[in-house]
């Protein structure tokens, strides 16, 4: 079920919140974290209950492999390490990629395949990598989760399991330690509740209008329609926010439905359009998964541990191999090797050149994010688009190579360019969630919703406020606008991956 | 400043409560609410506003019902055929295609406080649909969503939950429209004129006409009586608990008949049933045979040449009913 679906909202989280908070209140915290765990099972199992057992057996499986890995020396715990990680992206390879890799096999040999029509289970790309970040974790600490409740939670959780944020057991344990000792802090429920509604609102309000606009490019130009530049541009702009405002809006209800439990998950996003270089962008975008790869990928393949090269060839292996983790597609290597060259000549020009000044002046801070956000439009291109050709077709069209007979945009009104002048305003110059609201993932840091209210903060030009009644008011208006649009059903992008 | 958990997410529902009820009560260009169901391989709703609202060819004779009367009545033939026997009579067939008694309460409301009518012929089926047409929504006035029947109905949620949407929706293009910025996801053709008949062939919106003149072997006919004999459900509770079971197509015809009554238009049940079905309707026997008059064509709708398929007659069987409606339009007097 949706975030964003009434069933979601005046259904499951209402009963999984009476239950959990009802067994708290009777001093029953253990149960009431094992609740949370069986709830976030049933989350999973309300999209296709047979898809369950995947799920399931992958927990299983790793907490089994944790719990004897730690007990193994070196070499035994290194070979279970290894199988571990062979079970894990083999269950990944076979769902997502099979079909793929074996249609291009078979076209290698002049052979044909008969694709096998195989159903992804939703979440997998996300709960394989959280548990292979487990697994390797365990291996390099030999230390295990002792609870398997606490583990299936770490696993399920259900605000992250569908599409991340990607957690760490590091993350989560001491967290879950604390839910079954301690009360929850009321401040961290305040605060849940502003971050979901700035979530749903991004979500429902933003993202789910740009649809339109996007699609009507895309999916025309997949099917060989070929644009002129104002349509091309139109689609593209729209494609670049609605993919912000859906995965931003989705981790930002994620990160408020975790606090409602009184659970931190990780910062994912940080005002990525706002970057002044590729490198910046990849620090402010889909931040678990950069950093996931990063640790997971990127320093085992050496890191910058074999000079200047071998660290470049890391750099865009490691972004190629994050292309793929998106989906089974040429498109998608496409994206990545895109990506895995923007950082490369990122980190070249940065070597060559003097790092800028702290404080750059409004017009070269200007073409160095208009440059970023120009690169990345053009990924987008390949990201969204179903074929190759269809992606080509929308850059030679943005790049007003087009044919006589170009077709434009017969959907354009003034609702369309409302929509994306708006959320290019929000994404380009409006404070992000956590300045909003000051939310911190650090759990040595106390969350607190700053103390000043809504009026004073906007006069004094601060972008934090107080949970105050003003706040309240405009939290209100924006959820109902949110529950107004969401009898749309609207999947989020992130949920195909 | 801070505020206690309890008082923050009160003013947060309170709030939301009332946004959502200022947006129910936004206004809007009914017209193009009309035009907003047009998502159909039959759309006609816009044609049936223009019809109440801009055409002031009299409606005598309204026909509301579903795609079957839809499929059965050719109103020029019935005119023709009434004026034959000394009546001149304006017929006009508001048929909307899919079941739900709901639908054709917001039709009937929509026609006779908007437009004198002597006589509305209401269909009848062989079973009533216990569940509310999936369209309401498009057509239905705030106030009818809101009050529909809550109690088994299994709509209500579905229509409440969309209302305050689609009152912004058509606030904002009508808004867009007044000041001439509102691209329409559709744009109606111009007036088909007073009657819109969909039994010799169906115009698309693209402007194909689709003949209507399917026809099939009667062992092909039979097949298909026996897949639907399988697919319906019969009425599940005890005739004691009818009134249960099908708690919301009798509340809207109820609403239908109160509605006539208080306009002074007479109501008359047209029986259009399915390949196969019974002589008469029971949903009539058991409720209204006391109450409105029943026409009946059943016996002529045998021969299985004149069916299109399960549930609508073909071009043949429409001047069937047709002609068995005008007849008996004239020989009960139902218009005079």
């Amino acid at each position: 079920m949706l975030f964003n679906s009434y069933a979601f909202l005046f259904g499951f989280l209402p009963l999984a919140l009476i239950g959990f908070f009802g067994l708290r209140a009777r001093g029953l915290r253990g149960p009431s974290v094992t609740f949370l765990m069986v709830a976030s099972l049933a989350f999973y199992a309300y999209w296709k209950p047979s898809d369950t057992w995947v799920l399931v057996s992958t927990i299983v499986m790793n907490y089994t492999i944790a719990r004897y890995m730690s007990r193994l020396g070196h070499g035994g715990a290194k070979a279970l390490l290894i199988l571990g990680i062979c079970a894990n992206l083999g269950l990944l390879v076979y769902f997502k990629y099979f079909d793929f890799l074996g249609t291009n096999l078979a076209a290698l040999v002049g052979k044909e395949y008969v694709a096998r029509g195989i159903v992804m289970p939703i979440g997998i790309s996300f709960f394989t990598f959280t548990q292979l970040a487990y697994l390797v974790d365990c291996y390099r600490s030999r230390d295990y989760e002792g609870q398997f409740t606490n583990y299936a939670l770490f696993v399920t959780i259900f605000p992250h399991l569908i599409a991340g944020p990607i957690i760490h057991h590091a993350e989560m344990r001491p967290q879950f330690a604390r839910l079954r000792k301690t009360p929850i802090d009321m401040e961290m429920i305040k605060m849940g509740v502003i971050i979901f509604v700035i979530g749903i609102a991004k979500k429902v309000l933003l993202a789910d209008n740009l649809v339109a606009s996007a699609d009507a490019v895309f999916n025309a130009a997949d099917a060989g329609t070929h644009f002129n530049a104002a349509a091309a541009w139109t689609g593209t702009v729209a494609y670049t926010l609605q993919i912000y405002f859906d995965f931003s809006g989705y981790s930002d209800m994620a990160i408020g439905l975790a606090l409602l439990f009184g659970l931190r998950l990780p910062i994912n996003f940080n005002s990525p359009y706002k970057s002044r270089s590729i490198i910046e962008f990849w620090r402010c975008w889909h931040i678990t998964l950069s950093t996931w790869l990063r640790d997971y990928l990127y320093i085992p393949l050496g890191g910058n541990r074999g000079g200047e090269w071998a660290r470049l060839r890391n750099v865009f292996i490691t972004f190629l191999l994050g292309g793929i983790w998106h989906g089974a597609g040429w498109t998608f290597v496409i994206w990545g090797a895109l990506h895995g060259t923007y950082n490369v000549t990122n980190h070249l020009l940065r070597n060559k050149f003097a790092p800028a000044p702290a404080r750059e002046g409004w017009l070269r801070s200007f073409i160095k994010q208009a440059c970023v956000l120009l690169l990345v439009m053009i990924a987008w291109v390949f990201f969204r688009a179903k074929t190759v050709g269809g992606a080509i077709g929308i850059l030679q069209s943005m790049a007003f190579i087009v044919p006589a007979e170009a077709s434009r945009l017969e959907q354009a009104d003034f609702a369309m360019y409302f929509w994306i002048v708006l959320a290019a305003a929000i994404a380009l110059f409006a404070p992000n969630t956590q300045q909003i609201t000051a939310y911190t993932q650090k759990t040595t840091e106390q969350l607190r919703l700053p103390r000043i209210d809504l009026l004073t903060s906007l006069r004094s030009g601060s972008v934090a406020f107080a949970a105050s009644p003003a706040v309240a008011v405009v939290c209100g208006l924006l959820f109902a606008a949110a529950l107004a649009c969401i009898w749309r059903p609207a999947i989020f992008i992130y949920f195909n991956f | 400043m801070s505020m206690r958990l309890r008082n923050f997410l009160v003013i947060i529902v309170l709030t939301a409560i009332l946004a959502l009820a200022a947006m129910v009560a936004l206004p809007h260009d009914k017209y193009l609410r009309y035009q907003s169901l047009n998502d159909h391989t039959a759309p006609n709703a816009y044609w049936i506003y223009e019809r109440i609202h801009t055409d002031p060819t009299p409606i005598d004779i309204a026909f509301i019902g579903s795609s079957r009367t839809g499929r059965s009545m050719h109103t020029e033939r019935l005119q023709e055929n009434l004026a034959r026997e000394g009546i001149q009579a304006r017929a006009v067939n508001f048929h909307i295609v899919k079941t739900g008694r709901d639908m054709h309460y917001a039709i009937a409301k929509e026609l006779l406080t908007n437009r004198p009518v002597k006589l509305l012929v209401l269909e009848m089926t062989e079973l009533e649909d216990r569940t509310p047409h999936p369209d309401f929504i498009f057509i239905a006035d705030a106030a009818d969503v809101l009050s529909a029947p809550l109690f088994l109905n299994v709509g209500y949620l579905r229509n409440f939950s969309r209302l305050p949407g689609r009152q912004v929706d058509l606030f904002l293009e009508t808004q867009l429209e007044s000041v001439g910025l509102r691209q329409p996801d559709f744009t109606p053709p111009s007036y088909q004129g007073p009657n819109l008949d969909w039994t010799e062939f169906l115009q698309t919106l693209d402007g194909v006409r689709h003949p209507l003149t399917t026809h099939h072997s009667h062992a092909e006919m039979e097949k298909i009586r026996a897949e639907q004999d399988a697919a319906i459900t019969p009425p599940l509770l005890p005739k004691a608990l009818a009134s249960l079971e099908f708690k919301v197509p009798r509340y809207y015809i109820e609403q239908i008949l109160e509605l006539a009554k208080e306009h002074n238009t007479k109501v008359v049940f047209l029986y259009l049933p399915r390949y196969g079905g019974p002589k008469t309707p029971p949903p009539y026997d058991a409720m209204y045979r006391s109450k409105v008059p029943l026409m009946n064509p059943q016996p002529l709708l045998q021969s299985s040449d004149i069916w299109a398929d399960g549930t609508h007659v073909n071009w043949s069987g429409s001047k069937i009913v047709t002609d068995f409606v005008a007849e008996e339009l004239a020989r009960e007097k139902y218009i005079e």
